[in-house]
């Protein structure tokens, strides 16, 4: 089966510096580097070279740490920002080289849809909660009658829970829940293939995300729907999706069928994630905490592991040499040196 | 102060929104006590008015929420009596407030450097030149990478975890007696969640600090909380130790809640939602605001105003029906 989403050898660096992120810093570096002029302007690695698939129907879970560049990775998944490198196929088509500024006028802005991760500054203040969900139909679904997209929108607002005595009100007059539910509505109005949701339930307690959860599982069955699921609840991660990638600054660390990566993860990193999960053993939770500070991400070493001195398993070897990928079975990968062994 | 006295005590409070579309009855009778030393929760689904009650303790209410009844004392000050002038040296300086979305708090055009500098100036806590240092000092505290050069960078340059972050570390910057987090750690990855809580935790021990913390992961409550308040449509429904709480809830609301948070393991099958949603907050309320939703709804709920028992000690819950 070829894969509905194919990434590769993705990046995303900010040049940093004098006023910062300016695309001309970038162009100075680039320039830089090619003509071997001293080098300048620091790197953000934010995305470091991605690798990865997601087929029709399956849903791939995304997580990592804070500021590890998911956010920044979905933003080049959905066109929203250029990639500094690499390439993107949606669907066997590469739009990864289509700009993100004409991606709009593009057939697959309908079909790849993101929810973004803070339902409070997502939403315009200016627009109710109807004109939100009414807008990506107005433009991209050819509806014939005003009569016609006041059902549309009260159909979507239905699918997911939102009152539609609260189709009129604005961001401000809606609890923080009740905006997300806008937000979720909205990008399932077209019903995409893809649906990248970055951090989709954050804002939402747990009696609705358990509804919200229910209707992705379902709208996933029925329309054969794919999911991007970024999410710092691992608990929900291992309900809805069928695969997870770690990442740590700006790269992914292992990879592997979620049921693998909670009872077995092998590296390091994955392991003092699974035992942050709230609500467990606390002896257990506590052996694993991590310490100290994430390396900078900036102009990272690539011949050291970006995890050293975080690492209860690291060693010298691990500052002079880049970890390497090990993989117990066809499916399940990890990139270290001196992954945990299972017990 | 000695610890009999609660630094924050909020009595049969109630306040209300007038909106052109009608009164909202955001908050009905809400008591809550805080003692030094001590991490209290504040559970309930979005909308319940969790905000809402922090903020009329810090005195920040939204213009249109007027408080119709009870009392707020914090550290000894009647904050609802209280002038404005009190109240900004109240804050800041006894109290401190982590608010829900980080990065609209943030002044967008200012670096986080500048902003943390700007609150310890204020407070006195650093003179001009040794500002940075205290500020990278700050950032430490809370565990920014490459603080330095962080420094010199903008909201919009921080991931969501980070700007989370430098909220807490603005709050902290002052020592307050007082902390108020509103989901302080929604949005974080649960290595960082956990170092920050147990960040929150470690000092509110050592400075014998008095912690909120409103939250919806209830898991979470559990692991770091003394006491736990639930909240429903603007009431409060039980209250207790977590221990107690979650070993024995006793408002059907409760156990719903913890029936319908993933733990690990199982299926979406074993997660229930729960039925229907909170009521519109305008016009003619019951006297339990969760019998519309509630399976063990029978006339007596509908009788008359709701008391809080005390089903064990220090355990309350206002139910005609407990569990
Ligand atoms: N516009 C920008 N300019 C410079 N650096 C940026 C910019 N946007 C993001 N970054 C940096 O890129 C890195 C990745 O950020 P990103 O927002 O993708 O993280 P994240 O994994 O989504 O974090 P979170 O879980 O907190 O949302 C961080 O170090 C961040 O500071
Ligand atoms: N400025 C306002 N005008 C009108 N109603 C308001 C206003 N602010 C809050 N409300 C209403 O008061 C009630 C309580 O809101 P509050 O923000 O305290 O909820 P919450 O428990 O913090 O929810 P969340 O988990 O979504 O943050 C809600 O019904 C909300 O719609
Ligand atoms: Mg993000
Ligand atoms: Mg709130």
């Amino acid at each position: 089966m070829t894969a509905l989403l194919k990434v590769s050898d993705l990046k995303k660096y900010y040049a940093l510096g004098g006023k910062g992120l300016s695309d001309n810093a970038m162009v100075s570096w680039v320039r830089n580097r090619f003509t071997n002029a001293p080098k300048e302007t620091q790197m953000l690695h934010a995305v470091d070279g991605v690798n990865f698939e997601i087929s029709k129907g399956e849903s791939l879970g995304l997580v990592g740490e804070s500021g590890c560049g998911k956010s920044t990775l979905v933003a080049m998944l959905a066109r929203l920002s250029d990639s500094t490198s690499g390439s993107i196929n949606f669907a066997d088509k590469d739009i990864g080289s289509v700009p993100a500024k004409q991606f709009h006028a593009e057939p697959e802005r309908s079909e790849l849809q993101i929810v973004f991760q803070d339902p409070h500054e997502s939403l315009n203040p200016r627009f109710t909660a109807f004109d939100t969900i009414a807008e990506p139909l107005r433009r991209l679904a050819n509806l014939s009658s005003k009569a016609e997209l006041r059902a549309r929108v009260e159909a979507v607002a239905t699918q997911v829970d939102l009152p539609l005595q609260l189709l009129g009100r604005f961001p401000h007059q809606l609890s923080g829940g009740q905006k997300a539910r806008v937000n979720i509505a909205r990008a399932i109005a077209l019903s995409p293939k893809l649906l990248i949701l970055d951090e989709p339930t954050s804002a939402l307690d747990v009696s609705v995300q358990a509804v919200i959860l229910k209707l992705l599982v379902r709208l996933k069955q029925e329309l054969g729907m794919s999911y991007l699921f970024v999410s710092h609840d691992l608990n929900v991660v291992r309900l809805l999706c069928d695969r997870v990638i770690v990442m740590y600054l700006g790269q992914i660390i292992e990879e592997g069928p979620a049921e693998e990566i909670f009872t077995n993860p092998l590296h390091p990193y994955t392991r003092a994630l699974i035992s942050a999960i709230p609500g467990q053993n606390k002896e257990d939770a506590s052996k694993y905490r991590l310490e100290g500070d994430p390396l900078s991400p900036v102009d990272p070493d690539p011949e050291a592991c970006r995890f050293y001195g975080r690492c209860p398993n690291g060693t010298d070897l691990c500052t002079r040499a880049a970890p390497v990928k090990i993989s117990p079975n066809p499916d399940h990968y990890a990139v270290c040196h001196f992954p945990v062994l299972s017990e | 102060m000695s610890n009999s006295v609660p630094i924050l005590d909020i009595k049969n409070l109630s306040v209300e929104f007038r909106t052109r579309s009608g009164v909202v009855k955001a908050l009905e009778n809400v008591s809550l006590e805080v003692f030094r030393g001590e991490i209290v929760g504040i559970v309930g689904e979005s909308g319940s008015g969790k905000s809402v009650s922090a903020l009329t303790a810090m005195g920040i209410l939204d213009p249109a929420g007027h408080v119709t009844a009870g009392s707020i004392s914090l550290g000894g000050l009647d904050v609802l009596g209280a002038s404005e002038a009190v109240l900004q040296t109240m804050r800041g300086q006894q109290a401190s407030m982590i608010f829900q979305s980080p990065r609209t708090a943030l002044n967008p055009i200012r670096t986080v450097g500048n902003q943390i500098g700007d609150v310890l100036h204020r407070h006195n806590m650093a003179d001009r030149q040794h500002l940075r240092e205290m500020v990278i000092r700050t950032l430490k505290t809370v565990r920014i990478p490459d603080p330095e050069r962080r420094f010199d960078a903008y909201p919009f340059e921080l991931s969501g975890g980070m700007c989370q972050r430098i909220m807490i570390a603005m709050a902290l910057a002052c020592s307050p007696e007082l902390l108020i987090a509103d989901e302080p750690t929604t949005g974080l990855d649960v290595t960082t969640q956990a170092a920050i809580m147990d960040l929150i935790r470690d000092l509110s021990r050592e400075r014998n600090m008095a912690t909120v913390l409103i939250t919806h992961d209830l898991s979470m409550a559990a692991d770091y909380c003394d006491k736990i308040i639930v909240m429903h449509a603007g009431h409060v429904v039980e209250s207790g130790s977590s221990h107690d709480l979650f070993t024995s809830p006793r408002h059907p609301y409760t156990a719903k809640l913890m029936k319908a948070t993933p733990n690990g393991g199982g299926s979406l099958d074993d997660i229930a939602s729960i039925h229907g949603g909170l009521p519109d907050l305008r016009g003619l309320l019951p006297p339990c605001r969760f019998s519309g939703r509630c399976e063990r709804h029978e006339a007596i709920c509908d009788s008359g105003p709701l008391d809080a028992k005390e089903v064990s000690p220090n355990h309350f819950v206002n139910c005609q029906r407990p569990l």
